[in-house]
């Protein structure tokens, strides 16, 4: 009986299943109807802004031949839906943003399609350096990079104002910058005039993401510490080492002092810099079209500091989102027009005027662009003499995890020695499933 | 009785009778095997395969993993906390509403509202009430001059506030199972246990308790379950930290599934909590149901 209830159980499978594949099969695309092709575009809600105009220009620019349909997530979900379609060959998405320090992972796990073979040399040599070395895994391009990033730092002008602060930011440049010494010194100082007893919430500095890699690293790397060691696949010493320890034990001295803040995630900094929480904000360019949309105006910007003896060391965090071809998807050369559209033609001009992002491509820094978004021209000089790319390692992801956690322990208190060893220990084994 | 027995067949359609029942159960059997049985099959199998080649890997990998060790640590301490406290005040509670006063029925409903809330709400609803900088927790304690606690950023409280949370919100569901299990024990027994002078107490352990062993061991047993697979709090408020002090098994499965795209690595870590629940489970039966032999 127990045979024949299996077998019974078996053939219903197999039936649901071949039912399930004749109905797919049985459905044809829209380009077989002789209507456009549609293509699905998955992408964080952070790009929101400079994508959704594009993806307007381009169903524009192609009516009646191709139609991008765009799907936005928040940016935590991206790479877990990214996950969960793709290990499971999904062809939901044609097209899917693909942050560029995982392009080497998604391409080692087989989520990107190679793509070489639809870009000219001469098309490739468009992009700036740092983003053809953030496209490339094992000599192939993966992804195309859509823009860059660079840091920059916003302070709070009517903040400083109201507690009498004054600072010549007319003289900071590239070579001469501001020293976190003197930011904290700042920072305390309007605290004890604005919020002595605390009860404003008021904050000297953050980081856009803090708790995140991508910004929180540039501490160490401000030291002169690499984000990891040579060959990408071990950490062994290095959290531990002087330079790190040094940036976990400075970084926690001032979250202890109030002058970073405790308790607050990355999503929602930016709201308390705008509100007048924050005095001074350490982000991306993308940020001023952000306070635009606000209409939050009491900002400033400058250049990203420096430790006071380390300023030769300084390094900015870079590198954006890149998008992907699905290696399942059935509208390839469709797809691929898009991508071309996003990052190399019209629509990259589009995407970087609303966005703010920093051009991937090196014609796109322009007089005029550089007019209309000065801060570009900070993110220039980065790009050209500070920009570190994020550890190139395929198991980006799992380092990412462990790395965000320890700058988070490390913000609620956890002894820095120790959260970098158990950092080291989580990392030595994810990289051995590399290995 | 021949007669009857070929009449029934008869009835069937000719088939013998005792086929009728598997019939009957193969549409939920079919459920069951799909989406329960071959998830768990499928999973336990993939933790064995490595680019597509049987191995053992994973496992040596997993074994030698300081993580791991410690998730599964957070993760028995946490239940061997959570289980007896949700138990015990779920039956507080059952015993509270069971009682026969006007206007019970509010109390009942106050103590379920919680079961009604999304998991995600609560979770985010419990992270702003316990915020560091601005949360109602800490204006309450300022009031008496206690200065500000860390909650879910402490790595000492965390895994306690995850716990007051979960309990918040699970008790009233247990308490309802609890409950209809009081009012399926006869009345008689308490009356007649009362005129032999019996205490409160005295009719607690003797006659409620014992006689509620089947509710009891459904509910420790699905408690068990809920609680050992429970990670939303975790991956909302917490994500594992401070220090890896709530990083559950669970939530370790998340991470390597769906962040570092490991199924290897999820698989093996779920058949070892497969494993956990199932050994849980078998002593918790054990024991309750040697009570009820007894």
């Amino acid at each position: 009986m127990k045979k024949t209830l299996l077998v019974g159980c078996a053939m219903l499978m197999a039936g649901a299943t071949m039912f399930a594949q004749g109905k797919a099969e049985a459905s044809p695309s829209a380009s077989q109807q002789g209507g456009p092709v549609t293509i699905k575009l998955m992408m964080s809600s952070s790009q929101k802004p400079g994508v959704s105009a594009t993806v307007e220009a381009f169903n524009k620019a192609y009516a009646g031949k191709i139609q991008c349909d765009a799907e936005y997530l928040a940016f935590d979900n991206v790479f877990e839906t990214l996950e969960i379609l793709m290990s499971s060959k999904s062809n939901e998405y044609d097209v899917f943003a693909a942050d560029g320090p995982n392009v080497a992972a998604y391409a080692k796990r087989g989520y990107l399609t190679p793509l070489t073979k639809y870009f000219s040399k001469e098309e490739f040599s468009q992009f700036t350096p740092p983003m053809q070395t953030e496209a490339m895994y094992n000599g192939e391009m993966y992804g195309a990079p859509m823009g860059d990033s660079s840091l920059v730092m916003y302070y709070n002008t009517a903040l400083l104002k109201e507690a009498g602060i004054s600072y010549d930011f007319g003289k900071v440049d590239g070579g001469h910058r501001i020293t976190w010494e003197e930011l904290v010194k700042m920072a305390k100082e309007a605290k004890q005039k604005l919020d002595p007893d605390g009860s404003k919430g008021i904050f000297g500095i953050e980081f856009q993401q803090v708790g995140r890699t991508y910004q929180m690293n540039i501490l160490a790397n401000d030291f002169g510490a690499p984000n990891i060691n040579e060959g990408g696949l071990s950490v062994e010493g290095l959290f531990t080492g002087s330079q790190w320890q040094q940036a976990l034990g400075w970084y926690q001295q001032q979250v202890n002092d109030g002058v970073f803040t405790k308790g607050i995630k990355a999503n929602d900094t930016s709201s308390y810099f705008m509100s007048g929480k924050i005095l001074f904000y350490l982000g991306t360019t993308a940020l001023p079209g952000t306070f635009d949309r606000n209409g939050f105006k009491d900002y400033a910007y400058t250049y990203a500091p420096c430790f006071s003896g380390h300023e030769k060391e300084v390094k900015t965090s870079c590198g954006s989102w890149t998008v992907g071809l699905n290696p399942y998807s059935n509208k390839k050369d469709a797809a691929v027009e898009f991508i071309k559209y996003l990052c190399l033609n019209e629509g990259s001009d589009t995407y970087i005027h609303v966005s703010g992002m920093v051009p991937a491509l090196s014609r796109q820094f322009t007089e005029k662009l550089l007019a209309e978004k000065p801060y570009l021209r900070i993110a220039q000089y980065e790009g050209a003499h500070t920009a570190l790319v994020r550890a190139v390692t395929p198991a980006f992801n799992e380092y990412t995890t462990a790395v965000n956690a320890m700058w988070e322990d490390v913000r609620n208190g956890a002894n820095p020695k120790q959260a970098a060893l158990s950092c080291e220990a989580q990392l030595k084994t994810a990289f051995a499933e590399y290995q | 009785m021949v007669r009857q027995a070929m009449r029934e067949e008869k009835h069937m359609g000719g088939r013998p009778a005792w086929v009728y029942p598997y019939l009957m159960l193969m549409p939920a059997l079919f459920f069951v095997l799909l989406f329960k049985i071959y998830p768990m099959v499928s999973v336990t199998i993939g933790s064995f395969f490595r680019n597509g080649r049987l191995s053992l890997r994973t496992y040596q990998i997993l074994f030698g993993d300081q993580t791991f060790w410690n998730s599964l640590w957070v993760t028995v301490r946490m239940n061997i906390i959570i289980i007896p406290l949700q138990i015990v005040i779920s039956l507080v509670l059952a015993l509270l509403v069971n009682n026969k006063v006007k206007g019970i029925g509010v109390f009942r409903s106050i103590y379920y509202i919680p079961v009604t809330m999304a998991i995600a709400v609560a979770s985010v609803t419990w992270s702003l009430m316990m915020n560091v900088n601005n949360g109602v927790f800490n204006s309450i304690l300022s009031v008496f001059g206690i200065p500000a606690q860390g909650f879910f950023t402490n790595p000492d409280q965390a895994l306690g506030c995850i716990i007051l949370m979960a309990s918040w919100k699970g008790c009233g569901y247990w308490m309802m199972y609890l409950l209809a299990g009081l009012k399926g024990i006869d009345g008689s027994l308490y009356e007649s246990a009362w005129l032999d002078g019996a205490g409160y107490f005295q009719r607690l352990f003797h006659i409620t308790i014992p006689m509620m062993s089947r509710t009891m061991l459904f509910v420790v047993v699905a408690n068990t379950t809920a609680n050992m697979l429970m990670f939303a709090p975790t991956k909302l408020i917490t994500e594992g930290g401070p220090a890896n002090r709530t990083n559950v098994l669970m939530y370790e499965v998340y991470k390597s599934a769906y962040r570092n795209g490991n199924q290897s690595r999820a698989g093996a870590i779920t058949a070892m909590l497969l494993v956990l629940i199932l050994c849980t489970v078998i002593i918790q039966f054990r024991m309750i149901n040697t009570h009820d032999g007894e």
